[in-house]
């Protein structure tokens, strides 16, 4: 058994090959060694976020695991458009805050397979979309300068429709 | 409060918009797009070029290669930048098309700017002909659903592909005509399929298939390919592959297909029609050669086609295969009697077994086409293309015309023909043949003028025309022979000239040559001139009707977007009445142009 300490001071106890689904934390078991009895500090992920992680990764303990060197660009294509399962997809079904602390726990964690249905959940979001819509969206401000502005629209004339 | 994402996290949201041909992957470009405009973060997510270069890939697979260099050269390789410049590209291949399909008078200026992107233009074709699937082809709708120019588009998308084909391959084989070997045969014949919108790269990888495919089949037979093994062996190596060729379904054709002329097109001689005839066995044979390293080329033998192997070893004797034939291996010493069965002299020997070029198995194979289109089988929707073809070789690899030869080929080309690939292609590279050239120049030039009279037509029914009874896309029955044909256009009196009339016995006719006639499609794609009096509109058009005239007649969706339905209960107070389904087919918008109160007349047949 393993145990995790996240950032607001909560244990987690988990089973080797369940926490084992994050390759940061199989790095960090690899290199402390078999046996420590330490807690491992996750300080960037808090303990509801961690809860839904360990969701993620126990009802997918024993899935075959991305190739360490797989290279997001090279990824196959079809592997990408196939559509989330009805599983992930309930699991996903959560608010959009909650929606993207996983996303960036998965990133800090790697967990490569929970990244991407994050992320292709947050891509059907903005399919089709205006610029406005997904700045609020993303609670995100205009930073351009009118120049920048200007200049994006000649870099993307191509694209407005006929 | 939603926490912030990193620029990493946002390449790998915008990685999971993926490309497509279809109109999500137009979605998804459109999507990163609105990305870049979002914030500075965003658009740096937005610029990352294994994105585009995704896109581009799956968009792009054909090019105008010397372009497409300067291109690369140009961006310094920048897949957004790169993919932005085709875009642009596609946009003004999009207007021209627009302008095609959209307006009659200056089409043919459009087309001809069109071609000229050559396969620059092919990818943004070829997906819009892909927008229209086969459930939305001409579909049948009922009166007053909203229909679509799809089809329409499509054909001219399709029609324009075809046009940049020739373009090409006339291109190419003009190389020939100046001596220049460069062009294999293989490349050469292979590219006979641009006349029929094929691209030469998909016979290519067709062949390149088949080529592995040999290789594998010989690789399990343990049999050695490298010339240095000791047990390495030519002629066994040559019938072997004729064995891989039979394993494979290819073979020689029965006598009564003979003159199919399907068997003469790689793209149709490689998949539907595998027994086929010498010369295109002879074609399929020399690549697979080839591509083993084996010497070989086509033979200009008298009745078929042979291939000559070089042997290496320069005092073993070079040999000949039959790939059609039951005696394979065919040796020198055998050749002067062959040629004698067919009453030539051994001193006229050499011309008939010296490995020889593209030119003249194009030549041979433009004769084949010439005589399989009298057989009396051939589609009609096969016979223009062909002949096409066939006269373009002839023409362009002779130089010889001879005022009918040259008639001939103008008067199986329609205007698109002579505005693409016959006026920027054939004439220019048949400088120094005189006659040929300007009785072709004017050929063509004559066609066009004579379209641009016909597109600038316009028929109004309110004035001059109230006699005319029917319209533009109704269905009829020929009173007197019976068939079933489709009206395209009228006149409100006879307009053929008078030896047809003469011949047709139009006089004997009730109204005689004083009454409305209509042009009108058939069931096989042939055109005919209808006088009123025959005229006997059809009430109820099956489906299977309607469908068949969508399968047979390649140039409806040319003048007809669609067909429109209606059904009407005619004594709703009598028990079990028979429905009436009228339908009429809705003109393109070049038919709505010359007859614009068509369209008006139709929607009020319709409701009866």
């Amino acid at each position: 058994m393993i145990v995790l300490k996240t950032s607001d001071n909560e244990t987690f106890t988990v089973e080797r090959d369940v926490a084992e689904r994050s390759v940061l934390i199989k790095n960090m078991l690899d290199d402390i060694g078999e046996n420590s009895e330490q807690a491992i500090p996750l300080p960037n992920v808090n303990s509801s976020v961690l809860k839904k992680v360990l969701e993620y990764c126990e009802h997918h303990r024993g899935e075959p695991l991305p190739a360490a060197d797989a290279d997001t660009s090279q990824d196959d294509t079809r592997k990408r458009t196939t559509d989330i399962s009805e599983w992930d997809q309930k699991f996903i079904t959560v608010d959009q805050e909650m929606l993207f602390e996983i996303i960036l726990a998965a990133n800090y964690l790697d967990i490569k397979s929970l990244l991407d249905v994050g992320c292709k959940t947050v891509a059907n979001m903005i399919k089709g979309k205006t610029p406005e819509e997904i700045r609020k969206l993303f609670n995100i401000v205009n930073d351009f300068t009118p120049e920048e502005e200007a200049q994006i629209k000649k870099e993307n004339e191509w694209a407005e429709d006929r | 409060m939603v926490p912030s994402l990193p620029l990493d996290v946002l390449v790998h949201i915008l990685y999971q918009l993926p490309p497509s041909r279809d109109l999500d992957g137009e979605i998804a470009v459109k999507t990163i797009v609105q990305c870049s405009f979002a914030s500075v973060l965003f658009r740096q997510a937005a610029a990352i070029p294994s994105i585009w270069q995704q896109h581009y890939q799956v968009r792009y697979l054909h090019a105008n290669e010397p372009h497409e260099d300067q291109r690369k050269a140009r961006t310094g390789g920048h897949w957004k930048l790169m993919y932005a410049v085709r875009r642009t590209i596609d946009n003004e291949v999009l207007k021209h098309l627009d302008s095609i399909v959209m307006k009659r008078v200056g089409r043919y200026e459009h087309a001809n700017a069109l071609t000229k992107y050559l396969f620059d233009a092919w990818d943004v074709l070829e997906i819009e002909k892909g927008t229209v699937s086969p459930g939305e082809y001409m579909k049948i709708r009922t009166l007053g659903e909203s229909h679509t120019l799809l089809s329409t588009k499509a054909y001219w998308a399709s029609a324009l592909l075809t046009s940049i084909g020739q373009t090409y391959v006339v291109g190419l084989w003009s190389s020939l005509r100046l001596g220049d070997q460069s062009v294999s045969f293989v490349h050469a014949f292979s590219s006979i399929s641009c006349f029929f919108g094929k691209h030469p790269d998909e016979i290519s990888s067709m062949l390149t298939t088949l080529n592995s495919r040999c290789k594998d089949y010989l690789l399990r037979l343990n049999f050695p390919l490298s010339e240095s093994d000791p047990n390495y062996d030519l002629k066994k190596l040559c019938l072997l592959i004729c064995d891989f060729m039979a394993t494979e379904g290819y073979g020689p054709v029965a006598a009564h297909s003979f003159h199919d002329v399907l068997n003469l097109f790689p793209h149709s001689y490689l998949t539907s029609h595998k027994r086929t005839i010498p010369l295109s066995l002879v074609h399929i044979f020399v690549s697979i050669a080839q591509s083993l390293g084996v010497a070989s080329s086509p033979v200009d033998f008298p009745v078929r086609v042979l291939v000559h192997i070089s042997v290496p070893n320069p005092e073993v004797d070079d040999f000949y295969v039959d790939v059609f034939g039951p005696e394979t291996i065919v040796s020198l010493r055998d050749i002067p009697a062959l040629l004698a069965r067919q009453g030539i002299q051994a001193d006229n020997m050499m011309h008939y077994i010296s490995p020889c070029g593209a030119a003249s198995m194009l030549l041979r194979g433009s004769r084949n086409i010439l005589s399989s289109l009298n057989i009396p089988d051939t589609p009609l929707s096969l016979i223009r293309p062909s002949a096409l073809l066939a006269l373009t070789i002839f023409v362009l690899l002779t130089g010889v015309g001879g005022g009918r030869i040259v008639y001939q080929l103008i008067s199986q080309a329609d205007p698109l023909d002579c505005a693409t690939f016959i006026s920027e292609a054939l004439i220019p590279i048949l400088d120094g043949t005189g006659r040929v050239q300007d009785d072709l120049r004017l050929g063509c030039q004559k066609t066009l003028d004579e379209e641009v009279i016909i597109a600038q037509a316009i028929r109004l029914r309110s004035s001059e025309n109230k006699i005319v009874q029917h319209f533009v896309g109704m269905l009829f029955e020929h009173r007197r022979y019976n068939y079933t044909a489709l009206i395209t256009g009228w006149d409100s009196v006879c307009q053929a000239s008078e030896s047809w009339i003469r011949e047709m016995k139009v006089s004997d006719l009730p109204r005689g040559r004083e009454q409305p006639f209509y042009h009108v499609v058939c069931m096989d794609s042939s055109s005919r001139y209808v006088a009123e009096d025959n005229i006997e509109p059809l009430l109820t058009p099956t489906d299977q009707l309607l469908k068949q005239m969508r399968q047979n007649i390649d140039i409806l969706p040319k003048l007809f977007t669609g067909i429109l339905t209606k059904t009407t209960f005619k004594n709703p107070d009598v028990q079990n009445t028979v429905p009436e389904r009228r339908a009429r087919f809705v003109l393109s918008p070049e038919l709505s142009e010359t007859y614009p109160e068509d369209e008006d007349m139709g929607d009020a047949w319709l409701t009866g």
